[in-house]
């Protein structure tokens, strides 16, 4: 731990969608960082703005519906979101790069997956090298990802969902990105080629060393791929911290222990699975104070009217609920 | 490997399509229909000379039958009917190609920046273009002609400017549907900027449907000016033109039907063979349906 460069910071990013006469608050103030090398785990529910923060990274929001209120997105030094158009499409797919959720839906059917691959290298071919050179590099992806070169000058619908996923990934990394930004990557595919792609994914992270920011709803992933964790509610990040915070720590945002209790437990024989009350609220009318209040087990009079500020619970821990700062409060009394 | 690599790579897309094409006996069958009536038509000079035998009168010799005076007679002037069938066929396939280039090349893209950029801008245009459809094309056309005057060009555009709208529609559905595609997201998600995205993304998915309407937009040209040069607003006499073979012809069909079923049979097998043709051509570019 001799030099920890933070890679990605996002400050205080909020935007919003504005759809038929309604504006939709899908981020609301979420700031976080990213050590270099390192892996982020973002989860939380469907809906919670997960994939917001993600587009809005890679400056691909929507242009006509949605908006960056306010926030910063620094990369490597530079504030993304003043980046030009031209600037921007220079750092997508050389710099940070992103995989897609769907694999099924994110190959063109009418190219070869080699073209595909290459078509990122060509792009960002500063170095101007050669065809051939280049489609080389496309083999030695292939190759990376476990695809026999040979299968270069096949259609998607040739392959497995799986090997889909691989070549998603192989373009994503063609150009040995910085940063990789995962969305659900395995949420499409079934559980035993699940791990093999992510068991994948770590290694080749490990072997470029590459940051990646995995965005998930499974905690189980988290707990095996992540080093840091943040949970994700409405638009804001509720709970931040190494993966031993989250998984063995003591303190929790309620929230997080609500997601841990709706998980299948070994050890306990229980008949039915817990779930969170209710459902996450509408992000065209958000509840005042913390938006968690009206679904929390532990809601007291001052959830209702205020926003709970971030409490650091240790140096890498941090939730945002009025449990611990009152906590705080009356330790700092005592 | 080495040499697997390199053949694979000049192995490209064109030789793909062929081979899957070869495979399709009715394509096949259209395509050499329609290369045997564009060879008739380049070589129509051979056949006939223009001014010796097609357009030359020869009253001595009117009206024979098939076999009797050349391959398929002659007509009420005594005029050679291969001959002018060839040559004939120069002015339809101009006319049905020349059409169908330039109804393709506004109604796409029209139809691609109508469905690419959406909004007030595919409002505005594709209201137009329903304006445009709501004119019966023949109509449009007899319009169109009678401002520009005769003549094949004219005759080309008018037939365009009907058709435009069709072009349009396809393109925009198929870009509509393409344009919110994931492998459009992903593309912009390795830095690829607008053009790059519909060049290399957009067209290519939408050759298919393209393809079919154009082959079949070439038989409907060709009828189309067909029949303009039939109610004689198209080519105009002496110059011969399927269309106004048929409608030379009409007086003769009871003495003379060749003159009515040779140049019928030839405009059916044209489209005939195009509509083939274009039907093959889709499947053929589709790679889901390879082999």
């Amino acid at each position: 731990m001799s030099k920890i460069h933070t890679i990605l910071e996002v400050k205080d990013l909020r935007v919003a969608y504005a759809g038929s006469g309604e504006r939709v608050q899908a981020v609301n103030g979420l700031s976080f960082g990213v050590q270099e090398g390192e892996c982020l785990g973002l989860v939380g529910e469907t809906g919670a703005g997960k994939t917001t923060v993600a587009l809005s990274v890679m400056g691909l929001l929507p242009e006509r519906t949605s908006r960056i209120e306010s926030g910063e997105i620094i990369f490597e030094g530079r504030d993304l979101l003043q980046c030009k158009k031209k600037e921007m499409q220079a750092i997508r797919g050389e710099k940070i790069s992103m995989i897609f959720q769907d694999p099924m839906t994110s190959l063109n059917p009418v190219l070869t997956i080699g073209e595909q691959i290459l078509e990122g290298l060509e792009l960002h071919n500063e170095e101007k090298k050669s065809r051939e050179e280049l489609i080389a590099r496309v083999h030695e992806m292939l190759e990376l990802v476990g695809i026999p070169a040979a299968r270069y000058h096949e259609y998607p619908h040739q392959f497995s969902g799986g090997m889909k996923q691989r070549v998603v990934i192989a373009m994503a990394l063609a150009c040995s990105p910085k940063l990789l930004i995962a969305d659900e990557p395995t949420t499409a595919l079934d559980v035993t080629i699940q791990a093999q792609v992510l068991d994948m994914m770590s290694q080749l992270r490990e072997r470029l060393g590459m940051t990646m920011i995995l965005i998930t709803h499974d905690l189980g992933i988290v707990a095996e791929k992540c080093d840091t964790v943040a949970t994700v509610y409405a638009g804001e990040i509720i709970e931040f911290g190494t993966v031993e915070d989250i998984f063995s720590g003591e303190a929790h945002h309620p929230y997080t222990k609500g997601l841990f209790d709706a998980l299948p437990s070994l050890v306990s024989t229980e008949r039915r699975l817990k779930s969170i009350e209710g459902l996450m609220p509408d992000p065209t009318d958000l509840p005042a104070g913390c938006k968690f209040h009206p679904r929390c087990p532990r809601c007291k009079p001052i959830c209702r009217e205020r926003e709970p500020e971030p409490v650091q619970i240790s140096q890498s821990h941090m939730i945002k609920c009025f449990l611990y700062a009152q906590g705080e409060e009356e330790m700092g009394s005592r | 490997m080495k040499r697997d690599r390199q053949q694979g790579l000049k192995q490209g897309k064109f030789s793909a399509v062929w081979r899957r094409m070869k495979k399709n006996r009715t394509a096949m069958a259209g395509l050499v229909i329609l290369i045997i009536i564009i060879l008739m038509a380049i070589f129509a000079d051979l056949i006939g000379d223009y001014n010796e035998v097609a357009t030359k009168m020869d009253i001595a010799n009117r009206l024979m039958a098939p076999m009797k005076k050349g391959l398929f007679g002659t007509d009420h002037y005594g005029r050679d009917v291969l001959a002018r069938i060839a040559h004939g066929a120069r002015v339809s396939l101009i006319i049905g190609f020349g059409a169908v280039l330039v109804s393709l090349v506004f109604g796409g893209a029209i139809g691609a920046t109508a469905g690419f950029y959406g909004g007030r801008y595919d409002n505005i245009v594709m209201r137009c273009m329903d304006i445009i459809m709501a004119i019966p094309s023949t109509i449009l056309a007899l319009a169109v002609v009678a401002a520009l005057g005769g003549g094949i060009f004219n005759l080309m555009i008018a037939i365009a400017v009907a058709d435009i709208p069709n072009y349009a529609r396809v393109v925009r559905s198929s870009v509509l549907t393409i344009r919110n595609a994931d492998y459009i997201e992903a593309a912009n998600a390795v830095g690829a900027g607008t053009a790059h995205v519909l060049a290399r993304h957009i067209i290519p998915n939408v050759l298919g449907p393209i393809i079919v309407q154009c082959t079949l937009g070439i038989g409907s040209s060709i009828l189309n000016a067909a029949g303009l040069s039939y109610i004689g607003l198209g080519v105009q006499a002496p110059r011969p033109e399927w269309g106004n073979m048929l409608s030379e012809a009409r007086e003769f069909i009871q003495s003379a039907p060749h003159l009515i079923i040779i140049p019928g049979i030839f405009l059916a097998l044209t489209v005939l063979a195009l509509n083939l043709l274009g039907d093959g051509l889709r499947d053929a570019l589709d790679p889901r349906l390879k082999d």
